[in-house]
């Protein structure tokens, strides 16, 4: 080996000291325990005895006939939808009304900004006093008590905490529309939707493209909301599909068969936010 | 005239509903403090009405309660540890991926940013059994390195984003002058990276602090506990004394609202930063 080749390579080992660091990381907290994972969803470990036995397929056949399922993936789902849905109409229409300034304006984003910063714990707990004291001054019961309404209870809750970083993220792609745009429009004649239609949605695609994928990644892993407010009840009522993951994997001891259903739910999710994901950016070159 | 009568009543229309949705943004901060700032007697009487006087024993007994000082430190050393490594690991990795972009670096970015997508729960298993193994559950080491690997595709992305604006002609004047690769790095590269950094900084503390999830898999010993943890422990166990745990919990909540109100625009600008490509 010439010296020339072999200063190449000192140089290339140098360079990679940059990244090593954060490689080993990502080696040891996801890529082995991802391969383990996948590895116990094909036996029947209880996740605490020596013993581990290959039972093949068994765990994945086990999901197609598990009736239990059904609850989560349909609470996942409507969870999933009714925030995302709800977070960006409602963020973009906020968006729009504080993007003219007036002399609050800045005080009013902050508030509604605000309980991003508040942890999911006690976001749980203010909710869960907020349903049962302020809604009893109104002779309301809480919903989170009765198993039809207990999954809109906890929307309302991710409503609160992240409508406001929507509103955030559609401000700004709106500051980004130049405003002869709508100047041009207004002298054409154009009314209040025509331009909404014809600018400001064709204008801000690039936040649609990223706000639809985030809260779709998000409702598919909530999590939290079931844990804390509800314990998954009244009656598995609140159960997402994270939450039954961990049921298995941790209470019930059923670790092959909580890895196999956690092994499905990943590809759905890396599957669905991709589909969405190019859908919208194949939008977003045609708007 | 009339259009501008019209102008006025709907700016005026506007303004009422963003203060009425800026009530309700508040409404359950109100039901948290009436909860923090009465005692137990006082709000069976009271109810949600307006604090009357202020009470603040709820605080100063939550101060002595059982390990929730000790969930203080640890909630400290967690955040501020995470967010030293998370700025020295991604700052690093993302200039080096963003300054090489050949096929290789390209590919451990992939492999980063698939991170973001990974729901935790396809890991966390394993990831609890590899920490049992090297002892380190029930430790504060084993909670950092795990949120350092669970957090860093995101700040790489963000770190990636940014450089990429950076522009490269300091660094080569730099290596011409006889610098090498880590001198410009450091002299040259991150001080420019000074505003992504705050960012980072700012985002990840908020995450660590707040973070329940993982903390709730890799610690059961109380001592070791952090703030979310000891929250969610303290409703459960106080739950005959809710004005205690709510007392307890807007403490904890201090650090991140000052961080809010000092650097806002830190917060917002990564959120959105994903967001709008210019």
């Amino acid at each position: 080996m010439n010296s020339a080749t072999k200063r190449k390579i000192r140089r290339e080992l140098g360079d990679f000291v940059f990244v090593l660091p954060a490689i080993i990381v990502f080696i040891l907290v996801i890529i082995i325990p991802m391969i383990a994972g996948i590895r116990y969803s094909f036996t029947d470990w209880n996740g605490m005895s020596k013993q581990m036995n290959f039972v093949g397929l068994k765990n994945y056949n086990t999901i197609i006939h598990d009736k239990d399922l059904i609850k989560p993936i349909c609470n996942t789902a409507l969870y999933t939808v009714v925030t995302t849905v709800v977070i960006n109409i409602l963020g973009l229409v906020f968006a729009m009304m504080v993007v003219n300034e007036f002399r609050s304006v800045n005080v009013i984003k902050s508030i509604i900004f605000v309980p991003l910063v508040v942890s999911l714990v006690l976001v749980s707990y203010m909710w869960m006093y907020v349903y049962s004291d302020f809604f009893s001054l109104f002779g309301l019961e809480s919903p989170l008590i009765k198993e039809k309404t207990v999954m809109i209870g906890l929307c309302a809750m991710a409503i609160w905490k992240e409508t406001g970083l929507a509103m955030m993220i559609y401000l700004a792609a709106l500051k980004g529309v130049p405003s002869d745009y709508y100047e041009a429009a207004t002298i054409d004649g154009a009314g209040f939707w025509a331009k909404f239609k014809n600018i400001t949605i064709p204008m801000i695609a690039p936040a649609f493209t990223y706000c639809i994928p985030y809260w779709i990644a998000g409702g598919l892993r909530m999590y939290d909301y079931s844990y804390v407010a509800t314990n998954g009840g009244p009656n598995h009522a609140s159960e997402s599909m994270a939450y039954y993951i961990y049921e298995y994997l941790f209470p019930y001891n059923k670790v092959g068969y909580g890895q196999a259903v956690a092994v499905i739910y990943l590809i759905v999710c890396l599957v669905l936010s991709q589909i969405v994901t190019r859908s919208l950016r194949k939008r977003e070159i045609e708007l | 005239m009339i259009h501008n009568t019209r102008y006025k009543v709907l700016k005026a229309l506007r303004i009422t509903i963003l203060w009425l949705v800026a009530i309700i943004s508040l409404a359950p901060f109100y039901v948290a403090i009436c909860y923090a700032f009465k005692s137990k007697q006082e709000f069976a009487k009271t109810k949600l009405a307006f604090p009357t006087s202020i009470y603040l024993q709820n605080f100063v007994d939550a101060f002595k309660l059982k390990n929730y000082f000790s969930a203080i430190i640890n909630s400290s050393i967690v955040a501020v540890s995470v967010v030293i490594l998370i700025i020295i690991c991604c700052s690093a990795s993302a200039y080096m991926i963003t300054r090489k972009n050949n096929k290789f670096y390209n590919f451990v970015y992939y492999f980063f940013q698939m991170v973001i997508l990974i729901p935790f729960q396809t890991i966390m298993f394993p990831l609890y059994q590899e920490l049992s193994r090297a002892h380190a559950l029930n430790t504060l080491f084993g909670v950092i390195f795990a949120e350092l690997g669970v957090y860093m595709g995101y700040y790489v992305f963000l770190y990636a984003g940014f450089i990429k604006t950076v522009p490269v002609a300091l660094e080569e004047a730099a290596s011409i002058d006889g610098a090498n690769r880590y001198q410009v790095f450091m002299k040259i590269v991150l001080p420019l990276l000074k505003p992504i950094t705050m960012t980072v900084g700012v985002l990840c503390f908020l995450s660590s602090w707040n973070d329940f999830f993982l903390p709730l898999i890799l610690i059961q010993k109380d001592e070791m506990k952090t703030l979310p943890l000891m929250q969610f422990f303290f409703f459960g166990q106080y739950s005959a004394n809710i004005n205690l745990a709510f007392a307890a919990s807007l403490i904890a909540l201090v650090p991140p609202v000052i961080i809010y109100f000092c650097a806002q625009k830190y917060i917002v600008a990564g959120m959105v930063a994903g967001a709008v490509k210019s």
